[in-house]
């Protein structure tokens, strides 16, 4: 690729001694199965796969705390949660849903699916790649610390200035939250220069951006968003940590400070970061409902400039989360036009959505059960986005639980909604077999009632003037019966994911899905399931949009799609792939390379985490972390990204069950190349 | 959701509960419209809270307008083309495939058009509001009340206005009193961390700010008691941050005025007096003013309500406990934290304090 090319790193020259331990510190890691591989690897499937389990766990993390909150708010005077308590979990439970589940959870489709859709062995820098994983995965653990050391960061999602200075939280919640955030905030710019680059470098030959499959586009709008974004929350966070810890003044209002300064940084990434959460999802129903619909997606181009539009737009209107901050008028005009049409771009993408559904063979997989509900539910959030655009009106609804029940509408109806279309959608090309339909359709139904009667009456009692955030209500307010059938349809909702739970376990048994178990039109399914690690045997070149698509459809006189007698695979398949039409290429992988697994990036990341501790507890962990850090920099720098000692064809079969495809266990992804490399 | 062999009819049926559900959803909203709710933003009380409701109805209705046909159309295009057979045999045996339309251009743009001017037509009728609503009252146009934030509860301080019949300046806490029909001008400021000022049925909110001033309207039609809170999370206790706003009409706005001008006189006898003499030995009056009796406090107090003419209020603390209940004050001059984060401190009171600490405040009406 263009940017590694010119200088592979560290090349040794012919007859030197290979450096074993580069520091001295590690053998090189070798394996490419049992647990220690998933420590070490840099196979952006594996880390892809490590992205996404950690973001279910703290989705059932998340979840319970919001069960808790509901619990506590089933009935007037609620005493399941004294108010410290009940304000640690709704800020840990938006904080976690935010940081530690969608974004982590888009990452992981990005990780998984970007090299596959468009046609790469890797991510462009797949070393970097570990380390944002293992960076994110710490923060987050060193944020759900805090539970054990002294209290929860208590301060709310947005945790405004100056309720988060030392002055009126002075407990540690709120460092371990400031700290937390700066550490997978570097995640996220390691991954977003990361997939960036991957996007638009390491496309296959003839995928051209505008035969780029939608999610490839909106999780590429979504990684810029994050690199602009990301820094001015990094900013806020820096700000408040001198504050909170050295005593600065820059939220200070006695010293003259300014609190509002606090609500336009935050918001400034607050709201592109509600695009960073939704476009993904759009992307993954983008790509499903063509699919189940079997039909093209109605208006692709419509489609990408509609997200990039949205990518835009979503910079200019931050300051609708203001509205009742006393901005002035002319500031909440302008935001107000502004919000008003960010509608539009969003509105196509629905309408185009329906046009693709339109005269279609609709098949209502769970997947695509789930994708349409997206469709359905992301309208009702959409609108009541657009009630909340009249400036004037919302400060009546501003900090009500209408709001609660539009941004779940939109970021758990929609945004959680398309994940969950996502996995049931790519689990068979992740894992080789398909969750259970028939339990993933029971889960889809509970989950589809829990969610609407959870979120539903919130409507209600946000206009019938119930404020967010608050530990409890009293009698004769008119909301009674709402927050029962709220908390009610909480639990549906962990019923629910609890049925997810119980459909992976089960589903392990199930038969192997074969490569393309959808018809799918993407390039992801010309590769066997699980891809080999090294993708594809042959790389593509791309003639269309939906290349897969073509190379197994004809076109009759009509126009009419006919399937070929004969197609051929971009890899080695199983037997029931060939059997039904699929040739395999004839090719040798042997000289295919990938970069080598590393201990560096996991060394590196739990330095970060030691500096953070060291900055609330004592500066002696924080010289640690400083020294870890410095080390595993160069270790990661200085360590070839290839072992030169590593053998041909002893490593580089992916994925948890091996078993499934034997004969791809042969076909090992050697070593010593320039092809994937890092320019370190 | 049991079946073991996939049929025509389990497919219908699993689809069904969508319909239903939709029913008994508008059947659950229909009854929560329905009910009593005192801070119900959709039945206003007063010009601003109106004026919000005119512009925010039409604009709800085309929403659901909205919400009908992008609904319905996603409901048609499934019940028509909902693929009947068996699908888990394998998609690409679904037998023929549909048209393979690729788009229409023409039909794009206009769904990107048709949404703009509908927005452009609920911008129209939005914008001038907004500046209607930050408009500043003339001069003696509107009563002035300065109103203060503080973690958690509310304090009014009404300056000389003779027009209101406000010739010697008001201060009170939690039960903001104002004439029906009148315009009144808050002028909002805020001790410690970020508070909202919201009385739903008689305007929006306006954040409370600490180093910055903001104004806000409210205007009630009729004499009534309405509720309200602070909307902004302002910390541990942010839910018991309650408010209520209550407008008089001529008579009795005048009679209040009266009785808030006049000094309570101090006791000289009886339990009372010895109440009076405590609410100085215990530390009361570090914080607390008494008007005319204990009138300064200490220089370090953090900001606690006017005590002046405390029982002329229904409410205390955050208006979350009922005055007219001797038990709820004694409780909480028992353990001032049965609300949680609460600034006042007092030593350990004997019942006969307390006691006597409630004949005089008694006195304070």
């Amino acid at each position: 690729m263009a940017l590694t090319e010119e200088r592979p790193p560290l090349e040794l020259a012919a007859g030197d001694e290979p450096v074993r331990n580069p520091l001295g510190a590690f053998t090189r890691p070798s394996s490419s199965y049992g647990w220690r591989s998933w420590l070490t690897t840099v196979d952006h499937k594996k880390i892809g796969i490590l992205y996404g389990a950690t973001a279910m766990v703290f989705f059932a993390l998340g979840g319970l705390e919001a069960l808790l909150i509901r619990a506590q708010l089933a009935q007037p005077n609620g005493q399941v949660l004294d108010p410290q308590v009940y304000n640690q979990m709704f800020t840990m439970h938006g904080t976690t849903m935010v940081f530690l589940v969608i974004m982590p959870m888009l990452a992981a489709f990005s990780n998984y699916l970007i090299p596959l859709m468009i046609g790469a062995r890797d991510v462009a820098f797949p070393r970097l790649n570990a380390l944002s994983y293992w960076v994110f995965l710490f923060g987050g653990l060193f944020l759900y610390s805090s539970f054990f050391l002294g209290g929860a960061p208590d301060g709310g999602w947005f945790n405004y200035a100056p309720l988060s200075g030392v002055a009126y939280s002075p407990g540690h919640g709120i460092d371990f939250w400031t700290l937390g955030l700066q550490i997978t905030g570097i995640a996220s710019l390691l991954g977003a220069v990361n997939l960036i680059t991957t996007c638009l470098n390491m496309r296959a030959p003839g995928m051209t951006l505008l035969r780029m499959p939608v999610f490839v586009w909106m999780a590429l709008v979504a990684q810029f968003l994050l690199l602009f974004a990301i820094p001015v929350i990094t900013v806020a966070l820096f700000l408040l940590m001198f504050d909170r810890l050295f005593g600065a003044n820059f939220f200070n209002v006695e010293a003259g400070a300014d609190p509002l300064l606090w609500q336009h940084l935050f918001w400034i990434f607050g709201h592109p970061e509600v695009y960073i959460l939704v476009l993904p999802a759009f992307g993954i129903v983008s790509d499903v409902i063509p699919t189940f619909a079997r039909k093209p997606l109605f208006g692709y181009p419509f489609m990408v400039f509609s997200g990039i539009a949205i990518g835009f737009m979503g910079w200019g209107v931050w300051a609708h989360h203001m509205f009742a901050s006393g901005i002035g008028p002319v500031s909440v005009a302008a935001f107000s036009l502004s919000t008003m049409f960010i509608a539009v771009p969003t509105g196509v993408k629905i309408f185009n959505w329906i046009g693709t559904l339109w005269k279609g063979k609709l098949i209502f997989t769970t997947a695509m059960l789930f994708a349409v509900a997206l469709v359905s539910q992301f309208t009702i959030g959409g609108l009541s986005g657009v009630m909340h655009s009249v400036a004037p009106h919302d400060t009546q609804q501003t900090d009500t639980y209408f709001i609660v029940a539009h941004f779940h509408y939109v970021l758990f109806g929609g945004s959680m909604f398309g994940i969950f279309a996502g996995i049931y959608y790519w689990w068979p090309k992740i894992f080789g077999h398909k969750l259970s339909e028939r339990i993933g359709k029971a889960h889809f139904w509970m989950m589809f009632v829990g969610f609407n009667l959870t979120f539903g009456p919130m409507h209600i009692v946000g206009l019938q003037g119930m404020p967010r955030r608050t530990a409890t209500y009293p009698e004769g307010m008119g909301w009674d019966l709402m927050n029962l059938l709220e908390t009610i349809g909480s639990f549906l909702i962990a019923i629910s994911f609890l049925m997810w739970v119980y459909n992976v376990a089960v589903s392990r048994k199930n038969p192997h899905a074969g490569a393309d178990p959808w018809d799918g039109r993407t390039l992801e399914w010309a590769t066997s399931s699980p891809p080999p690690a090294h993708n594809f045997d042959v790389e593509p070149t791309v003639e269309h949009l939906d290349d897969w698509w073509h190379r197994k459809y004809g076109e009759d006189e009509q126009g009419r799609p006919v399937r070929r007698e004969r197609f051929t695979y971009l890899s080695r398949v199983d037997e029931a792939s060939r059997l039904a039409g699929g040739d395999e290429p004839d090719v040798d992988v042997s000289a295919i390379h990938l970069p080598s697994p590393s201990y560096w990036p996991i060394v590196l990341a739990i330095g970060l985490p030691l500096i953070a501790y060291g900055l609330i507890f004592t500066y002696w962990l924080a010289a640690l972390g400083g020294v870890i850090i410095i080390a595993g920099a160069f270790g990661l720098g200085l360590e070839p990204s290839v072992d030169p000692d590593a053998g041909h064809g002893d490593h580089g079969d992916h994925g948890p069950d091996e078993g499934h495809d034997q004969e791809l266990a042969e076909v090992g992804a050697a070593s010593g190349g320039d092809d994937d490399e890092e320019a370190s | 959701m049991s079946a073991t062999t996939v049929t025509r009819r389990r497919h219908r049926r699993r689809l069904l509960p969508r319909p239903w559900f939709l029913a008994v959803a508008s059947l659950v909203l229909l009854a929560g419209c329905a009910s009593d709710a005192p801070q119900d933003m959709l039945q206003p009380e007063g010009s601003f809270a109106r004026t919000l409701d005119n512009l925010f109805n039409p604009i709800f209705w085309v929403a659901v307008l909205v919400f009908v046909v992008v609904e319905g159309l996603i409901v048609y295009a499934i019940v028509k083309w909902r693929y009947r057979g068996d699908a888990d045999d394998g998609v690409a045996d679904a037998g023929e495939m549909p048209a393979q339309l690729h788009g229409n251009t023409r039909l794009e743009i206009g769904w990107t058009i048709l949404p703009a001017l509908v927005l452009a037509g609920v911008a129209v009728f939005t914008v001038p509001v907004v500046f209607e609503l930050n408009a500043e009252p003339a001069k003696g146009e509107a009563l002035e009340v300065d109103v203060t934030g503080a973690q958690f509860w509310w304090g009014y301080e009404y300056p000389s206005q003779p027009d209101f019949g406000i010739t010697d300046g008001i201060v009170t806490a939690n039960e903001l009193h104002i004439p029906a029909g009148q315009r009144v001008y808050l002028t909002l400021r805020s001790v410690d961390v970020i508070h909202s000022f919201w009385a739903p049925k008689l305007n929006g909110k306006r954040d409370v700010v600490p180093g910055r001033v903001h104004n806000w309207l409210l205007e009630a039609d009729e004499p009534g008691v309405y509720s309200g809170q602070c909307a902004e999370f302002c910390g541990v206790s942010h839910a018991n941050m309650r408010l209520k706003v209550v407008a008089h009409d001529a008579t009795s706005w005048d009679a209040w005025v009266e009785d808030m001008q006049e000094e309570p006189v101090e006791p000289v006898s009886g339990l009372a007096a010895e109440g009076f003499e405590l609410f100085q030995q215990r530390g009361c009056s570090g914080c607390h003013v008494v008007e005319g009796a204990y009138d300064e406090v200490a220089e370090d107090a953090p900001a606690a309500p006017d005590l002046t003419h405390l029982f002329s209020r229904d409410c205390f603390a955050g208006c979350i406990y009922d005055l007219n209940d001797r038990n709820e004050l004694e409780a909480w001059l028992r353990d001032p934290q049965r609300k949680a984060g609460s600034k006042m401190v007092v030593g350990q009171l004997t019942e006969a304090d307390i006691d006597a600490l409630y004949a005089y405040l008694e006195t304070l009406e």
